[in-house]
């Protein structure tokens, strides 16, 4: 269980509490016009209507649209990683995920993906900081 | 709208000179603009100062502009800091060029000053500005350009090759280019071989960070005969912000299409009379990208069109004979005004050994910064300016 890791940032995803229960991105849906947003928005920038977004879980299948293998890390994190935009078709969204796989070389266009919640990085005491990321199915 | 024209211009070397300060550069590239503009400097008007992120790396978030300027005796006037990320300095100049061509003023100063030695991390990409979430997820410049390289390689068959070309291309030229900051000639090998980034980018896809300032001098069509008999004139002068709408395509900048269709509207020009370009080589994929979206060639031929020698010194639509900002590095704040700088020396046939030969109408180009988005965003500010002989 990675419930007692902290999240890179709250209000991103559902983090499980029991074994049953299943990670989900925390998306906001406006009553009014139907836009999907992530993260959640508290404005509709769509129709500019108010108090018409809801939350919504995202569906946790994707399609990559790109991806990047990083091997020149930043603070906080261990070469190599991957990065990329995911599609998730039953919102009409295109965000942006860490990525993982069994190996980062297997990673292609239009793979299917799958929501995981993993460590990510971890902050400057060392700590271990857990994130959404995509695992490649294939 | 008055006609305005740019009548000197100055510019630093590019570089890291952690020993100068930024005041120091700023003070050398205006004073060289104002002697090329033979204007002394109690005559300008008003100053729009175009700076990113040195400020902040020096606990002083505005009035560069104001510093440099005070350095040079130049006070009491209208100074603005202009900060739009890696448009910043283009901005300042299409403000500059604004403020005249709408009558406010008949003579003004744009300039751009950058420190980027002032920031304590070495050897890792700079960060990109305001964008912490994104950060904290691991996200840099570079990822970004890497995953628009992956995708056109993917939908529209570009190699490794021909985004190594770009840095070819532009190392070249910068042999030509005294105040490049890197003046040393690479090969395709040398390119693909170099220490990988971001696969596809190596060390020598990416533009160095550096120090560096440029400066320009601006005035109305009327007061440029009283000062030079060759005034370069601003045929266009755009800004745009990006545009987020859902599910777009990251193998496109839209907001360099939507800028160079209105520059070339406004300029009463294509993109095929244009003799000469500086465009925004952040990485060496945003070159292709920028060759697609300014109309230099169609979308998705930008690796062909690199591979057939069009872009080269000689060739029909010659892109960054300066060295761009992979040789020259990238000053944010210095980058678009330098940019101007290289492409009024070019109109004047004053380019030494990277002369583009009888070069009439010149393009500049910035794009960047990036908008604090989980969802796929447009870089936040792109530029487009037209010089003409």
């Amino acid at each position: 269980m990675l419930v007692h890791l902290a999240p890179v940032r709250e209000g991103l995803f559902h983090l499980p509490t029991t074994p049953e229960e299943r990670p989900y991105l925390i998306g906001g849906k406006c009553r009014s016009c139907g836009r999907t947003f992530f993260p959640k928005r508290r404005f509709c920038s769509s129709c500019q209507a108010e108090g018409t977004i809801e939350e919504v879980p995202l569906s946790t299948q994707g399609v990559l649209y790109s991806f990047c293998v990083i091997h020149t890390p930043p603070e906080g994190f261990e070469a190599p990683y991957a990065l990329g935009y995911v599609d998730l078709p039953e919102e009409d969204l295109r965000i942006f995920a860490p990525l993982a796989a069994d190996d980062l070389g297997q990673l292609k266009i239009g793979m299917e993906m799958e929501l995981v919640i993993e460590k990510l990085c971890q902050d400057e005491a060392g700590n271990p900081l857990v994130c959404y990321k995509f695992r490649a199915k294939e | 709208m008055r006609e305005v024209c740019v009548i000197g211009v100055g510019m630093t070397p590019f570089g890291k000179f952690p020993q100068r300060s930024i005041l120091d550069l700023g003070r050398e590239a205006c004073l060289e603009a104002l002697r090329d503009a033979q204007v002394p400097a109690q005559r300008i008007e008003a100053a729009y100062c175009g700076h990113a992120r040195t400020g902040r790396l020096l606990n002083r978030e505005c009035g560069i502009g104001q510093s440099v300027l005070w350095e040079l005796g130049i006070s009491g006037i209208p100074i603005s800091s202009v900060g739009n990320f890696c448009a910043s300095g283009s901005t300042a100049f299409r403000d500059a060029w604004l403020s005249v061509a709408s009558g406010l003023y008949d003579i003004v100063m744009a300039l751009g000053a950058e420190q980027l030695t002032a920031r304590g991390v070495k050897g890792k990409p700079l960060t990109s500005d305001g964008v912490e979430l994104l950060t904290v997820m691991g996200f840099s410049p570079p990822t970004y350009f890497a995953q628009i390289a992956q995708r056109h390689m993917h939908d529209f068959g570009t190699t490794r090759e021909q985004l190594a070309l770009v840095a070819v291309k532009n190392r070249k030229n910068a042999c030509g280019n005294p105040r490049a900051q890197y003046r040393k000639a690479v090969t395709v090998e040398e390119v693909l071989k170099a220490p990988m980034i971001v696969d596809p980018l190596t060390l020598l896809s990416c533009c160095p960070t550096g120090d560096g300032a440029a400066a320009a001098i601006l005035c109305s069509r009327e007061m440029a005969a009283r000062y030079t008999a060759r005034p370069i004139t601003v045929a266009a002068a755009v800004l745009k912000s990006g545009e987020y709408q859902r599910r777009r395509e990251i193998t496109t900048l839209d907001g360099t299409v939507r800028a160079s269709r209105e520059a070339y509207e406004r300029a009463g020009l294509g993109p095929e009379e244009l003799d000469v370009a500086e465009v925004h080589d952040c990485f060496t994929p945003a070159e292709i990208l920028h060759y697609e979206d300014l109309g230099l060639c169609p979308k998705g031929e930008g690796g062909a069109f690199i591979a057939s020698g069009a872009t080269q010194i000689g060739g029909t639509i010659p892109v960054n004979p300066s060295g761009g900002l992979i040789s020259k590095g990238h000053p944010l704040g210095a980058t678009g005004i330098a940019q101007i700088a290289e492409l009024v020396w070019q109109l004047r046939g004053q380019a030494g050994d990277r002369q583009v030969e009888g070069a009439r109408v010149g393009l500049a180009h910035c794009a960047g910064g990036f908008q604090e988005s989980l969802e796929l965003a447009e870089v936040a500010s792109v530029t487009v300016i037209i010089l003409k002989a």
